[in-house]
């Protein structure tokens, strides 16, 4: 028989949760992201352009090249795709079905989340009540104690994230989180021995599989969250592995090596000759020009709050699996951070998110502790109840109207710059590029990052003009030369580059070319590419990506102006 | 005696010896490197080789900040008294004096926590603590430049006192012989920078978290740690005002807005060489072990308690690290440390269960188990000893005689400005170096024994600039600041006669030029070359053109005056020298002819080594040509 006292009270909170704030959140989100465009997150848009391209018949990473593995770019397809299917219906643009997607996702993330927390209430009240090993009894109650002072927080922190990452909304590391919200749930009350709609966990299975294979880092961080929920405890891992979420993630994992397998030779060639070694090797060197105290974004603040949320997570873990996941998906996200060695803001996504969970769960604990020192003294009880409330809207409130504003004027920013610091003579990047082309012609911004180039050339609908969506191999290719190991799998890579490069100079493929900063132009120079350029391009000038180094315009290095080339046929 | 080895079982003597000879191995592995440091008698880095220099100022009765300029408090200063009172008393060049005063810091250390550990063994896990405690001694054997820094000082006492506050967490009383010593040390060494107290705080809160022991908070050492700080006030505010006034009116406020001129950004600070990354990736593989335990019964157990105090104090050291918004390896010391020590605690930790059952199926395994670890530690220890004997055959050793010191010291112990000060100076002479940093004025100056020629043993003008850009609203307080600390450099070369002094190119040059500091202060001065980017000046009296006589022609007239055929004065006269500059070529000759008539070879490395530069810079050229005819030959290739 259920103890309705001892589920009335969570359930009921996380009623009023989801209605009174989740609710409106997700009206107001809707809104935004349909009234608002130029929104989306720079790299998300690179991998929607390059995911274009392979819908027209291109190659992935052998007619244009991007770090990220296969998988992401048949997710990148899906707006298209839907585009093609409910155009008739709904004419919008990609961008647009790319937000609702994520939107739904988000959707998802939390009414997932809400449901398994509703679930194990009941499910755990209704244990609670038959006699049971003390040791059992201690846990279930624990477990039982957290969701009701813990449950409304953790889904008021995925709105809060949404509003702080309203920038990063649809990069990979949103995506992760988005899928951890529910899975590291999912997986700590299956560790605990209750069970779930075998539906929902097959779904949410699929998505903690797919969210896996977003990025390199990901299936360890996914799978040492995973093994923190279930306490390496034997009984523990044995129910998670017979539960239908597992196994639908390793069907999954299993599914998506099936697609790999299914790519073509020379695709697989290159993601595995190529692209990875690249990447592994990008984990290894650090840029020497982010160097002064400007080089580079700064995010201290995400490493500042690490130091309370892991504290708390510390004296917290030793009572609950669920913090210690958390906590652990907060080490991942530093340490994403150090492997990637750049700083942008999309590096710290997942910390961000783990950071608020840890702290929205210690402030909500500390609360309740509070609130019961405060019960055992007041007579009322309306009066406990009364100043529960008020502290946490109070808080959530205002931390959504600093976090809108901070992101609207972010976004103001990055639609129409006005930094601070200028390099005088020169016009921002977004006029130069809007000045001088047209709509569907092809534009290449050779850059060490693809902040200058995405989603300036998405939003304006310019075409990939060159291989190198993404110019940091240009920069490990220069070193690899320079200390003479530039030799097996890199020298082929290298050469497919100039291939390639050399190909779309002489088509003209592109009506212009912006390189940006040292170790770009050395590389052309160094290919002697520059030739080719001068052949068919003109140098028209120089421009700017002006930014004071902040969200959604982030740079690396020094402060570079783009030369620009336009195509003599252009010119003319 | 006999009735006491009787009264023991057999099982405490193997247990006891057995840790005998882990403390040995540990004691080893931390003492083999104190070989490493008389190979390199001469080695320190700036910022260690300028307090040792202040301190040789205390002792010669100066006050800081009146009668030399620094940016930080003062006890850094005094604690070098005790290196320096070292040297002079074995007669060590003072770095070999500071490492080894560091070393023996560290053996006690070792020692400290070894006692603890098996005084309170029955309260405290032992077993995960031997790695740490390897750890621990491992850790000071991999320092070079920030061997003596005040963070490493930290790390000696505070340490030992996170061990004492654990056991007193725990529920176990220490005895005041540990408690006092231990708890002053630690205070005196957490006053050395103000965030170590954050540091001591971190500990207290993750052992009150574990342990829910509020009655710990006071006790012995916890009182005892306040009396150095509270002494250390004291003694502060009783400096002279004078003193007082420069360093609240001048260097604490350039230290504060002009940091930044070496500040890095956030990415560099953590990811940029290995020396940054590698303790953040340690730091993040130590933090997920830790949360993969916690939620176990090993992470509930006695030994699992001790986890949330190491992981407060790991992220302590970590904002701590951020906060100061440099890439300064030192500031990243205790963050490294904690790191390391809570990996091997952890290892420790996670191969406690099976060697304890082990050791309950067979006594002798721990001394067997003892004597491999002691073995191993041996070999290890040996080897490194090996390793730091072997002179690679292209490796040129300083003669240490001419420094009034014996035995030899590696040559990449020593930048160029030694050389530089070496050539040009004798041991009296007194040396200024104006630069935009410690280095390279610092160490150079201390290794080559030259006392400093002005208060300011490093020079901050660069500082003051960037103080400047960051706040322009305070840009007329800071150039009143800066005229009153050029006009004071300015006063000391004039007063003191400094036989050197170097001025950096850039950008100390031009921002000294806007004071007309050369043609105000260096009169008396005429440059005779540059090294490691800086103008050298030497005292000569009035500008002399040294380029108008040759090198024979100095001889000449050296050793007229060593023949005493004329006076200096005389061959000053009549050569139209100054004096100075006379009276220098006569030592120098004369050291010359002394060197070159005892039985010895002339020391060539310089020539040698400037062959060498000349050949790589020939072999860079032809590198970049190969280059440019292998991309000649590629194109050609497509072509085809």
């Amino acid at each position: 028989m259920e103890d309705r006292s001892k589920t009335n009270s969570p359930i009921a909170k996380l009623d009023l949760c989801m209605v009174g704030l989740i609710l409106p959140f997700l009206l107001f989100l809707l809104h935004d992201l349909s009234t608002r465009s130029g929104d989306l997150p720079s790299l998300l848009t690179l991998h929607l352009s390059l995911s274009q391209t392979l819908l027209f018949g291109q190659s992935l990473y052998v007619d244009y090249f991007d770090f990220a593995p296969p998988l992401v770019f048949e997710l990148g397809k899906i707006p298209y795709l839907l585009q093609q299917l409910l155009g008739g219906l709904f004419p919008l643009r990609v961008e647009l079905y790319t937000k609702y997607g994520v939107f739904f996702l988000l959707l998802s993330s939390f009414l997932t989340t809400y449901y398994l927390f509703r679930s194990a209430c009941r499910q755990l009240a209704s244990r609670l009540a038959f006699p049971l090993p003390s040791e059992e009894r201690e846990t279930l109650q624990k477990a039982l104690a957290q969701i009701d002072t813990s449950s409304t927080s953790y889904l008021l922190v995925l709105a809060i994230f949404t509003i702080y990452e309203r920038l990063q909304f649809g990069d990979v590391q949103f995506l992760l989180a988005l899928t951890l919200t529910p899975w590291l749930v999912y997986v700590w009350l299956t560790g605990l021995g209750l069970g779930f709609n075998r539906y929902l966990s097959i779904a949410l299975g699929l998505a903690a599989g797919i969210a896996s294979l977003l990025d390199y880092p990901f299936p360890v961080i996914m799978l040492l969250c995973t093994l923190a929920a279930l306490r390496l405890n034997a009984l523990a891992l044995s129910r998670f592995a017979f539960s239908s979420g597992f196994l639908s993630m390793v069907l999954t994992l299993f599914g998506a090596l099936l697609h790999y397998f299914s790519l073509s030779e020379e695709v697989r060639h290159a993601f595995e000759h190529w692209v990875v070694p690249l990447k592994m090797l990008s984990y290894q060197m650090f840029d020497d020009g982010i160097n002064g105290w400007d080089g580079a974004p700064d995010h201290k603040e995400v490493f500042y709050l690490a130091c309370p949320a892991l504290m708390f997570a510390a004296a917290a873990a030793l009572r609950s699996s669920w913090i210690a996941s958390l906590a652990m998906a907060l080490v991942g996200g530093m340490l994403i951070f150090l492997l990637e060695k750049q700083g942008f803001a999309r590096d710290l996504v997942l910390a961000v998110w783990a950071n608020l969970a840890l702290l929205f769960i210690f402030f909500s604990s500390s609360l309740s502790w509070t609130l019961d020192l405060i019960k055992s003294r007041m007579p009322s009880s309306f009066g406990p109840l009364i100043f529960d409330l008020s502290i946490r809207l109070t808080l959530t409130f205002s931390l959504f109207f600093f976090l809108n504003k901070r992101f609207e004027d972010a976004y103001s920013e990055g639609i129409n710059p006005h930094p601070l610091r200028v390099i005088k003579g020169l016009s921002d990047i977004n006029i130069m590029v809007e000045h001088n082309s047209k709509w569907k012609e092809a534009v290449y911004i050779l850059s060490d990052y693809p902040d200058p180039a995405y989603p300036l050339l998405f939003n304006l609908e310019r075409p990939p003009g060159g291989y190198l969506l993404n110019g940091r191999p240009a920069r490990i290719l220069l070193a690899l030369k320079k200390t003479n190991e530039l030799k097996g799998d890199m020298r082929e890579f290298y050469e497919h580059v100039i291939a390639q490069t050399l190909q779309d100079l002489d088509r003209k493929k592109a009506t212009l070319i912006l390189a940006h900063g040292y170790y770009l132009y050395q590389f052309l120079e160094e290919a002697g590419l520059l030739n080719s350029v001068d052949e068919n391009y003109e140098r028209i000038g120089d421009t700017a990506f002006l930014t004071d180094n902040k969200e959604p315009r982030e740079y690396l290095g020094a402060y570079y102006a783009l030369t620009v080339f336009k195509s003599r046929a252009a010119v003319k | 005696m006999n009735s006491f080895i009787k009264s023991k079982p057999l099982e405490y003597w193997i247990v006891s010896a057995a840790y005998v000879l882990v403390l040995a191995a540990c004691l080893l592995l931390a003492l083999q490197r104190v070989f490493y440091w008389t190979a390199h008698p001469l080695f320190v880095c700036s910022d260690q080789s300028v307090y040792l220099a202040m301190a040789e100022l205390i002792l010669a009765g100066k006050i800081p900040y009146r009668d030399f300029f620094d940016f930080n408090p003062p006890l850094i200063m005094y604690l070098n008294v005790v290196p320096i009172m070292v040297a002079r008393l074995f007669h060590l060049p003072p770095p070999l004096a500071l490492a080894l005063v560091v070393e023996a810091l560290h053996a006690i250390s070792i020692l400290v926590m070894a006692a603890l550990l098996y005084v309170y063994r029955k309260s405290v896990p032992v077993l995960p603590f031997l790695p740490f405690l390897f750890a621990y001694a491992y850790f000071t054997t991999l320092m070079e430049n920030d061997m003596g820094q005040r963070e490493h000082l930290f790390t000696f006492f505070f340490m030992p006192y996170f061990l004492l506050r654990g056991i007193r967490h725990f529920g176990t009383r220490p005895s005041n012989w540990f408690s006092i010593p231990i708890g002053f040390f630690c205070g005196l060494l957490l006053s050395l920078k103000p965030q170590f107290f954050f540091l001591a705080f971190c500990a207290e809160l993750g052992f009150l978290l574990s342990s829910r022991n509020w009655r710990a908070l006071i006790s012995i050492e916890t009182l005892s740690l306040l009396v150095a700080p509270l002494g250390y006030i004291l003694l502060f505010l009783r400096l002279p005002k004078e003193a007082l006034k420069v360093l609240f009116e001048q260097a604490l406020p350039i230290y504060q807005y002009g940091t930044i001129w070496s500040s890095k950004c956030f990415p560099h600070m953590l990811c940029s060489y290995d020396y940054f990354i590698r303790p953040f990736l340690q730091l993040v593989g130590s933090l997920t072990i830790a949360f993969l335990i916690l939620p176990t019964s090993l992470g509930r157990s006695r030994a699992g308690a001790w986890l949330s105090p190491f992981i407060f104090i790991c992220l302590g050291a970590m904002v701590v690290y951020i906060q100061g918004a440099q890439a300064w390896t030192y500031r990243l010391l205790p963050m490294a440390l904690f790191a390391q020590v809570l990996l091997a605690y952890e290892a420790g930790l996670i191969c406690s269960a099976p060697l304890l059952k082990a050791f309950q199926m067979w006594k002798g395994f721990s001394l067997l188990a003892a004597l491999a670890v002691f073995g191993g530690t041996a070999h290890y220890a040996n080897l490194c000893i090996e390793e730091y004997r072997i002179v690679p055959p292209d490796r040129f050793d300083i003669n240490l005689e001419g420094l009034g010191y014996s035995g030899f010291s590696p040559r990449n112990d020593f930048d160029e400005t030694f050389f530089s000060m070496i050539e040009n100076s004798q041991p009296d002479d007194k040396i200024v170096h104006i630069g935009s940093g410690i280095r390279p004025g610092y160490p150079a100056q201390l290794q080559a024994g030259r006392p400093p020629g002005s208060r300011y043993l490093y020079f901050m003008i660069t500082m003051i600039r960037s103080a400047v850009e960051v706040n322009p609203k305070l840009k007329d307080k800071f150039a009143v600041i800066e005229k009153q600390v050029v006009e004071n450099l300015g006063e000391d070369i004039l007063k003191n006669r400094p036989n050197l002094v170097y001025l950096q190119d850039f950008p100390v040059r031009d921002a000294l030029q806007e004071h007309h500091f050369v043609e105000r202060f260096l009169g008396n001065y005429t440059e005779i070359g540059t090294v490691d980017s800086t103008s050298i000046y030497r005292l000569t009296g009035v500008k002399f053109n040294y380029a108008a006589f040759d090198v024979w022609r100095r001889a000449e007239i050296a050793m007229a005056v060593l023949r005493k055929e004329l006076t200096a004065e005389q061959a000053a006269a009549k050569y139209q020298l100054p004096i100075d500059v006379l009276n220098d070529w006569v030592k120098r000759a004369k050291a010359g002819l002394l060197r070159r008539l005892s039985d010895r070879t002339l020391d060539r490395e310089a020539e040698m080594q400037k062959e060498i530069y000349d050949l790589n810079d020939r072999l860079f050229k032809m590198n970049l040509e190969k280059g440019k005819l292998e991309q000649e030959l590629f194109k050609l290739k497509e072509k085809q």
